[in-house]
């Protein structure tokens, strides 16, 4: 007997302990990113991006590229050369060097598409996730979307572009003052349809506060539609910048930007395709991977699709 | 038009001025013109009130200042005038006010004509055709009829949206858009003149003939009244038009080629016919549209032989079309796929079709029968919207190809500071995306019968 009290200690009842055994092994979050990298492509393309961008905001900085400064204006012999060891990409018109150029172009419409998204999604979520769940503020915003999406957004933009003037804040202006108002109805829509769903019955039976059921009970359903609305909205971004820019209304010439170089080296892409070429490719690959990022994002961010 | 006055200050000043109220920004008034508007037109005390010691001054400066004007002097005449502007509200008021202009036997009233016959009448015009004609109008011919779309015409409701300035100077707005473009073109006329059998070469576009006040021997010639004054006609089609042309057959292009490659790929799902076709869609919706469009241009130029600018071969060659109808289509063909695949993968293990293949139905009826036609309502609820993409889309389109239309329009009168036209345009996309959301919704209810716009009796 006595050897047995020695080997043996009664157990204390732990409450914690019994949750732990009771409910399965699940973290959202790691299943999110389990699910992601199971895929090659996924892993391929998330390198991609990460490379381009990093690229992107570090090469400008070594270079020190400036539109406005062209070194070379002077020496014909450094205009129009094609691809070599010096210069990868090549030269410009001016003698600039079109790795330089290319990236800070990639740099700067990356920036606008950041800013830009990172404000529509920011309140289009915001007022969204209020508006769904508000029936006061409902029609008042409804009267307000009705209005403004009737205008097509690429006309909204151009509108606004012509009263703000050109520039870089100008543009994002541009971009945010009605851009979230189509996130937010997105967002409306499904957090209606989310709203009077049981478990957010029961929610609210119990008391939760507003915020707290915003926050808490709608919103982590919705990770999933909103990695869908940023991987369509930076893309749509660049694609809005590319355009305003290439007619001559986006940023102004003191700006390198990938719609720029479309705009301005298009004229030679007859004698000097690499000029249009390295541009185009580089802004390709960019907007391709953040699309293909964030659709497999989105799709491993679907809780029935985690095993 | 301005560098001739810039160093003339005086006439700059009323220039500038007159523009501005032209364009309806401010109120404008000279001291001539208020002691017209005082004294009558022709009084002597006119020329009066311009000498410099006269009161008229005085009285210009209380007056004007007492209606709000804000009153200043010329600066080498010395000559006073008045300025107001404009306040927001108000403009937005007037554009309105005078956007619906009715026409009517009584609308012209003309000092020096007062015998003007007023009244309707049917007449036959050079082509032959029948029309309502009218005296007294503005316009001769109220309703015709010819072989243009959309066949039936009338001037009896015009829109005014102002006057295009500085590009198009005066021209209205809506003319500049749906007027012909290009040089004239002229044709032989035969006519009769007060009984008299006549033939002329002429460009005039009789339809459009205006009330002319004052006729001079050419106007004669051609005219038994004093209806004179009309457009030119001219080779090339309107902005509208064409944009029009394109924009109707990239739809029908991206509707037939988009919903057939989105239907073979859903039933092929993961195979390799599938994975091109998702390939293209993630291509085409992630790369910016400049991007694929200049990609498409080089394509249609160096490996089909095609203009990849719409002047090359001009509006009269049917090849100038092609590329730019085409671009314009390649992301509607995109959407289109990606949303009848993706309805039909996501109805493939739905209750009716497991149902209808369990009684017994082939692959291709459940297919075309069941799913496809359910999968086509959001289709049909969404093209006239698509219409309104093309229009959108046309921007870059036709700026790219340099397309004479509308899409090309807007971008140009942003930068060429043309507010009239940028105003119309702004209002025409919006009407027309308003009607074509409304007319979305009644289309779908002819190809769903569930759905019911009118409210029901009933509680739910």
């Amino acid at each position: 007997m006595a050897k047995t009290a020695e080997r043996f200690a009664f157990a204390t009842f732990d409450v914690l302990e019994s949750e732990r055994i009771a409910g399965p092994r699940y973290s959202y979050w790691k299943s999110v990113f389990q699910t992601f990298f199971k895929r090659k492509t996924a892993i391929f393309w998330l390198a991609l991006l990460l490379s381009l961008t990093l690229m992107s905001f570090i090469q400008p900085l070594v270079s020190g590229y400036d539109p406005a400064v062209a070194p070379n204006i002077n020496t014909p012999s450094t205009w129009y050369q094609k691809p070599s060891a010096e210069h990868w990409f090549g030269t410009d018109d001016r003698g600039n060097d079109l790795w330089d150029v290319v990236w800070s172009g990639t740099r700067m419409s990356l920036s606008i598409a950041f800013i830009a998204a990172a404000i529509n999604i920011g309140v289009g979520i915001l007022v969204g996730a209020v508006w769904g769940y508000s029936k006061r503020l409902d029609p008042i915003l409804l009267a307000v979307y009705n209005v403004v999406s009737n205008v097509p957004y690429i006309l909204r933009s151009m509108m606004l572009m012509y009263i703000f003037g050109r520039g870089f804040w100008q543009m994002i202006l541009a971009m945010t003052i009605t851009g979230w108002l189509s996130i937010a109805f997105f967002i409306r829509t499904q957090v209606m349809i989310i709203r009077d769903r049981e478990y957010n019955l029961a929610s609210r039976c119990l008391g939760t506060p507003l915020k707290r059921m915003v926050t808490r009970n709608i919103l982590p359903y919705m990770v999933s539609v909103i990695a869908t609305l940023i991987y369509q909205e930076i893309p749509g971004l660049i694609n809005t910048e590319t355009i305003l820019s290439y007619l001559g209304i986006g940023l102004p010439s003191t700006y390198p930007s990938l719609g720029r170089m479309i705009d301005v080296y298009w004229s030679f892409v007859d004698t000097y395709p690499h000029m249009i070429v390295f541009p185009g490719v580089v802004m390709g690959l960019v907007t391709i991977s953040f699309y293909v990022v964030g659709q497999l994002f989105a799709d491993a961010s679907d809780p029935r699709t985690h095993r | 038009m301005l560098p001739k006055i810039a160093n003339k200050p005086d006439e700059y000043n009323d220039y500038k001025f007159r523009t501005w109220e032209k364009l309806g920004y401010i109120d404008y008034m000279t001291q001539q013109e208020y002691a017209q508007e005082v004294f009558g037109a022709d009084s002597p005390n006119v020329s009066q009130a311009l000498l410099r010691d006269s009161s008229f001054y005085e009285k210009f400066r209380t007056d004007l200042s007492a209606r709000g004007y804000k009153v200043e002097a010329l600066p080498i005449s010395g000559y006073l005038y008045a300025t107001k502007d404009v306040a927001l509200l108000t403009r937005v008021f007037r554009w309105y006010a005078k956007l619906i202009q009715i026409d009517h036997p009584y609308r012209i009233q003309d000092p020096n004509n007062p015998g003007l016959k007023r009244g309707y009448f049917l007449t036959r015009d050079w082509g032959g055709g029948l029309a309502l004609a009218a005296s007294g109008t503005i316009y001769k011919y109220q309703i015709w009829v010819d072989d243009s779309f959309p066949f039936f015409h009338q001037n009896i409701v015009r829109l005014n949206m102002g006057r295009s300035y500085p590009t198009f100077d005066g021209v209205p707005v809506l003319d500049v858009i749906s007027g012909g473009q290009g040089r004239s073109a002229r044709r032989e006329i035969r006519t009769t003149v007060r009984g008299e059998e006549v033939s002329f070469f002429t460009s005039i576009d009789e339809h459009s003939l205006k009330y002319k006040p004052v006729l001079d021997r050419l106007d004669m010639n051609k005219f038994e009244d004093n209806y004179a004054d009309g457009n030119l006609t001219t080779i090339d089609p309107s902005m509208l038009g064409t944009s029009f042309t394109i924009g109707m057959y990239s739809l029908l292009l991206s509707l037939a080629i988009g919903l057939t490659v989105g239907v073979i790929a859903a039933m092929k799902k993961d195979r390799i016919f599938d994975k091109i076709t998702m390939a293209y869609i993630v291509f085409i919706s992630s790369i910016p549209t400049l991007l694929y469009i200049a990609l498409f241009a080089r394509f249609g130029m160096k490996v089909l032989g095609l203009p990849d600018k719409f002047p090359f071969l001009g509006s009269q060659n049917i090849l100038s079309y092609i590329l730019p109808t085409i671009s314009l289509s390649l992301g509607g063909i995109a959407g289109e796929a990606l949303w009848i695949r993706r309805y039909m993968v996501d109805q493939m293990n739905a209750d009716y079709v497991k149902f209808s293949r369990s009684k017994g139905l082939s692959q291709a009826e459940v297919f075309f029968k069941h799913i496809v036609r359910n999968a086509l309502i959001p289709i049909v609820h969404s093209i006239p919207m698509a219409v309104i993409g093309t229009l959108a889309g046309a921007l870059i389109t036709e700026s790219f190809y340099a397309v004479p239309g509308m899409g090309k329009m807007f971008p140009s009168a942003i930068s060429d500071y043309n507010n009239a036209m940028i105003i119309a345009l702004t209002f025409i996309f919006t009407v027309v995306s308003i009607l074509a959301i409304f007319l979305g919704d009644i289309l779908v209810t002819f190809v769903d019968p569930r759905i019911s716009l009118a409210a029901r009796k009933e509680a739910r």
